[in-house]
């Protein structure tokens, strides 16, 4: 794996905030993995209704 | 959605949003790690094999009264067992017209239904279609992947007929019912070949889910965990093996490097969210309340079922539909805890770093005998390391927008991609 295990008691969470809104939207705007989970961040940093419950372990 | 304040604890009270029921308790295929007939609890020994026409009009009316009080504009349920087809189409047609009549005209209903997909036929699926039913398969990857544990009781392979029912569910006329596929992770399969397997049958979405297990009797491949960590993962010695988090670290690069994105993939896009800093919608990981009850054959009202691991008795609530209200069961001491955030977790994990993603991971899987569910999971680790390897490809994505997929990959530094580590440790197991 990239990440070095274990690594975590250094670690910080990705900060969204310091990257450009014009980067972050052309990101967006591509539809890989990457775009959507940003698309979707996006969305819900603005107020966007929530797209998905709570989804139960043992179903879809 | 009306939120008011529980008492003496003053934490929020979500109502219930997802209803599953347990149409059937029984199952045709007796796969060897079902929680339902092979775990701690044996309650479906006592139940009706069949929830009776009666207790699915009172679970409704139950359901539509939460509703009214709760003021929800919109209610999941999810028809589950046991195999749910197993009821029969007619009786399954009664059932769901009984949802048509009595609940869809109070609050919208959104029905899906989770199967082992070996009964799904034509039929079924007109059915379905009349009543709009997603429609969700348990798949664990290739035939041998698959047949390693989903047999029929008499050893007999699944995976033919649930092949054969998938390639119906993705015929144009019954497509829109396609819900997705569940895969239970196996340490024996390989986790790209795995991804690629349920790639092949179109499915919109994918999850995959970890074994079930507790510190007591933790999953295969993790035997060696037998008690909870005394600090959050940041302290765990630099050689504890981490094979789930390869696993699913190996599927992942996989997952995220394709050029275009080509299914979702329920844990890996919940766990990018959380790691971005935004909400995780999953009953396994994140601090999000719970907002689902189970109501079994008999009508009694349960916790989550993965609890029946934990022991006998462990999902119940002592609450059933015909003498309470939903509201009732949401002031049981579980739900209030399950619905606390991080007041609800152990002192280990309130003080980790990446709480705020895994949430202290599966409930159930938070449980030891001495100290109840106020543990990390006994996946802990794994958890830990996996989320570690996301942030990392994600904070490298975000510098490197539009480098391709080898330079912001896992060979970037150089070392072992998750796919070779996962199969290093398969071997190593082996």
């Amino acid at each position: 794996m990239d990440a070095p295990q274990n690594s975590h008691n250094s670690m910080r969470l990705v900060d969204i905030s310091d990257v450009s809104s014009g980067l972050l939207e052309a990101v967006a705007g591509k539809d890989t993995v990457l775009g959507h989970a940003v698309r979707r961040h996006l969305q819900e940093r603005d107020g966007s209704p929530k797209t998905t419950d709570v989804v139960f372990d043992s179903a879809l | 959605m009306r939120t008011t304040e529980a008492g003496a604890a003053a934490l929020p009270i979500v109502p219930f949003r997802q209803f599953l029921l347990k149409i059937h308790s029984l199952c045709n295929l007796s796969c060897d790690y079902c929680y339902v007939y092979f775990a701690a609890d044996q309650s479906w020994r006592r139940r009706p094999g069949v929830m009776a026409l009666d207790t699915v009009r009172q679970a409704v009316d139950r359901i539509a009264e939460h509703a009214r009080e709760h003021r929800l504009p919109m209610v999941r349920i999810i028809l589950h067992g046991g195999e749910p087809l197993l009821v029969g189409k007619a009786h399954l047609g009664e059932l769901l017209t009984v949802v048509a009549e009595r609940l869809a005209p109070e609050v919208e209903v959104r029905c899906s239904l989770q199967s082992n997909g070996t009964l799904l036929d034509h039929d079924f699926l007109e059915l379905l279609l009349r009543h709009r039913v997603g429609v969700a398969v348990s798949l664990d990857g290739s035939p041998a992947a698959h047949d390693r544990h989903r047999r029929f009781a008499n050893g007999r392979p699944s995976h033919a007929r649930v092949a054969a029912a998938l390639r119906l569910l993705n015929s144009p006329c019954h497509r829109e019912l396609f819900v997705g596929l569940l895969c239970t992770v196996d340490l024996a399969n390989d986790p790209v070949e795995t991804y690629e397997a349920l790639l092949d049958f179109g499915a919109p979405r994918i999850d995959f889910l970890l074994p079930h297990g507790t510190w007591e009797h933790p999953p295969p491949g993790l035997e060696h965990r037998e008690h909870p960590p005394a600090r959050s993962p940041a302290g765990a010695p630099p050689d504890e093996p981490t094979p789930y988090a390869g696993w699913l670290g190996a599927a992942f690069d996989r997952w995220f490097d394709a050029p275009r994105k080509e299914t979702r993939v329920r844990m890996f896009e919940e766990v990018m969210s959380g790691v971005l800093g935004g909400a995780v919608n999953t009953e396994a990981l994140g601090l999000a309340p719970v907002d689902l009850v189970v109501v079994e054959a008999d009508g009694s009202m349960e916790h989550s079922d993965s609890l029946k691991v934990v022991g006998e008795g462990a999902p119940e609530t002592g609450l059933d539909i015909f003498r309470h209200s939903f509201s009732e069961a949401l002031a049981t001491e579980t739900i209030r805890r399950r619905q606390a955030g991080l007041l609800g977790l152990g002192d280990v994990c309130r003080g980790c770093p990446l709480v705020p993603v895994c949430g202290g991971g599966l409930y159930t899987h938070r449980h030891h005998r001495t100290t109840g569910f106020a543990n990390p999971s006994v996946y802990c680790h794994d958890l830990a390391s996996f989320i570690t390897h996301v942030n990392s490809r994600l904070h490298t994505a975000l510098r490197h927008p539009d480098g391709n997929s080898e330079a912001l990959g896992a060979h970037e530094h150089g070392s072992h991609s998750a796919r070779e580590q996962a199969r290093d440790e398969r071997e190593l197991d082996a």
